[in-house]
């Protein structure tokens, strides 16, 4: 194992690295911005470096100022955490030029993951389903024909674009002619290139990843899905795991897929599968995320693996003890508690923690850096915290979770506390039959959001 | 503010010594109130501190020398990058409060400037 790793990053992902560094008896190193001079990380770590001003761009995302703290304070090693760097080739790169080691995995998988396109090439060869449609732009002809092998409902999309302009949902036949040329518009418009490619529309969609551990060395391990339909605008609030959307043989072939992938594309550390999951249960890979992600531990309250642990195991050289699919026990359950506002559209809501007591008792954890008397600085991400609860079945983790949230103490910013309790209680919730439209519909029944 | 100089490393295991030792210096102490006047010249970036442009040469600057606005006062070494640090105003060096070789953290104090120059307009 290594003796000192720097961890380059803040927040609570920082606490949660400097824990996992702390338990495998290495020497963790912070680093910290001017607005952070006072944080948890701070104060847990056995020595931290002030690397910058409040901005990210002149501190954690400063890439000389972070690797000259690596290499005088002696570290061998650099866990990235999420967000800022962790998927930053350029970062990757300038680690092994400074002969220190990058926890996750090699710049060049992870520059060939980062480009969406060569990232569905790829998977596409190694077998994986990807969304049906055509495999570029598509003429008017081209895209009535591909409709009709796909089958409507289908989606329109900019080949230059993204956030929706120049996208349209086509339902029949009779309505394509028409919205491809209002997307084409649209396209040509904001992106100056017209052209237009077609998928089909999973609907009601839900999203679903798969965790994996792979060693590089041929070892790949699949530590269960995770259930992420519950978002706001592409922002997950809430995940779980197992999804109850998935029965024994999709979890099993979704699972088959991330693995053939990882061996496929020479992956090594930890990593996510995003897969789209239709209604009739077919799914359909979207992205992976080269990194430990915010919800990680929804999968290890299941799994009882510690994924950061396995991460600095895997960069050590170290290969996997167990391959294949982990065992699982239970249901876990992870609600994120960002300072934001659900009545104001969700707007950031930085500012002084003025009381915080957290739950406690029976399968709670929760992975958070803030205190009492804790300011939020305006300069980063609103996440304050998360709560994650582990029982055996659904309905108990659900209980769980709102005796916890009854229980937590959060004052100073308005947080999505409340709105976390109105999902939990809600039908929909508890049947467990949500999509990604969920919250969507659902705003002006919650009172956390509708204000009733 | 890059410039090509090189230095020979001595080769030596960081990782090997406590963290306390590493540093000099606690991490970021609440730094002195400057004398009556002086300036600080504090570190823009995290890196090793070079008095010199290689080992041997004789120091950019020592204390009592008179600096312009745009002479080089140190070098801060990150990623085997050199940066200068240059002077942005006339003074004369009063205090380096960093030894050579040793890593600084973004805001630390390296030195202080006493102004010289016409009086302000203001003074008696």
């Amino acid at each position: 194992m290594f003796r000192r790793v720097l961890v380059a990053n803040r927040g609570e992902i920082a606490v949660r690295v400097i824990r996992a560094l702390h338990e495998n008896d290495v020497e963790a190193v912070a680093v910290y911005s001017t607005a952070d001079r006072d944080a948890l990380h701070v104060r847990l770590a056995d020595r931290a470096i002030h690397v910058g001003p409040p901005q990210a761009s002149e501190s954690y995302l400063k890439i000389p100022s972070l690797i000259a703290a690596a290499t005088t304070t002696g570290c061998e090693a650099i866990h990235p955490g999420y967000g800022f760097l962790a998927e930053n080739p350029a970062f990757v790169e300038a680690c092994a030029d400074n002969e220190l080691v990058f926890v996750g995995p090699s710049a060049e998988v992870m520059a060939r993951m980062g480009d969406k396109v060569q990232a569905k090439a790829e998977l596409r060869d190694a077998g994986v389903p990807l969304v049906p449609g055509t495999e570029g732009a598509a003429t008017v002809e081209e895209a009535h024909e591909a409709a009709e092998a796909v089958g409507y409902p289908v989606l329109l999309k900019a080949s230059a674009g993204g956030g929706g302009k120049g996208m349209r949902l086509v339902t029949e036949p009779a309505g394509l002619d028409s919205a491809y040329g209002m997307a084409s518009m649209e396209a040509e418009a904001a992106f100056g290139d017209g052209s237009l490619y077609l998928e089909k529309a999973v609907s009601p969609a839900r999203h679903v990843e798969v965790q994996v551990l792979a060693d590089g060395q041929g070892g790949v391990l699949t530590v269960g899905e995770r259930e992420c339909s519950i978002q706001r605008r592409h922002q997950k609030l809430i995940e779980e795991s197992p999804s109850p959307a998935l029965d024994p043989e999709t979890r099993e072939a979704m699972e088959a897929a991330a693995e053939r992938a990882c061996h496929a594309i020479g992956y090594r550390n930890a990593g996510t599968f995003e897969f789209l999951l239709g209604p009739d249960r077919s799914f359909y890979f979207i992205e992976l995320n080269a990194r430990l992600q915010v919800e990680h531990p929804v999968s290890e309250l299941v799994t009882g693996i510690d994924i950061v642990r396995e991460q600095l195991r895997i960069a050590c050289g170290e290969p996997l003890d167990r391959t294949g699919r982990a065992e699982r026990r239970g249901h876990a359950i992870e609600v994120r508690l960002n300072a934001e506002d659900p009545r104001n559209d969700f707007a950031p809501a930085p500012g002084r923690i003025e009381r915080f007591r957290p739950p406690l008792g029976p399968g709670v954890r929760l992975d958070t850096w803030i205190e009492d008397g804790t300011t939020v600085p305006p300069h980063y991400d609103s996440l304050l915290g998360k709560l994650i609860v582990w029982d055996e079945t659904r309905p108990q983790a659900i209980e769980r979770a709102l005796r916890a949230l009854g229980e937590l103490e959060l004052d100073g910013v308005p947080t999505t506390r409340e709105l976390a309790i109105d999902i939990l209680r809600s039908e929909e919730f508890g049947s467990g039959r949500y999509s990604t439209g969920y919250l969507a519909e659902a705003a002006e029944r919650l009172p956390a959001i509708a204000g009733t | 503010m890059r410039v090509s100089v090189r230095r020979t490393a001595e080769p030596q295991d960081l990782s090997l010594m406590p963290l306390a030792e590493t540093n000099g210096e606690p991490a970021a102490p609440a730094p002195a109130p400057p004398a009556d006047g002086f300036s600080r010249v504090e570190a823009p970036m995290v890196g090793v501190f070079y008095r010199a442009p290689q080992p041997g040469a004789p120091p950019f600057v020592q204390e009592g020398d008179a600096v312009a606005p745009g002479q080089t006062l140190c070098i801060l070494e990150a990623m085997k990058l050199m940066n200068e640090i240059k002077a942005d105003s006339p003074g004369i060096v009063r205090s380096i409060h960093v030894g050579n070789a040793e890593p600084v953290e973004f805001g630390q104090l390296l030195f202080e400037l006493e102004p010289v120059g016409p009086p302000p307009a203001d003074a008696v």
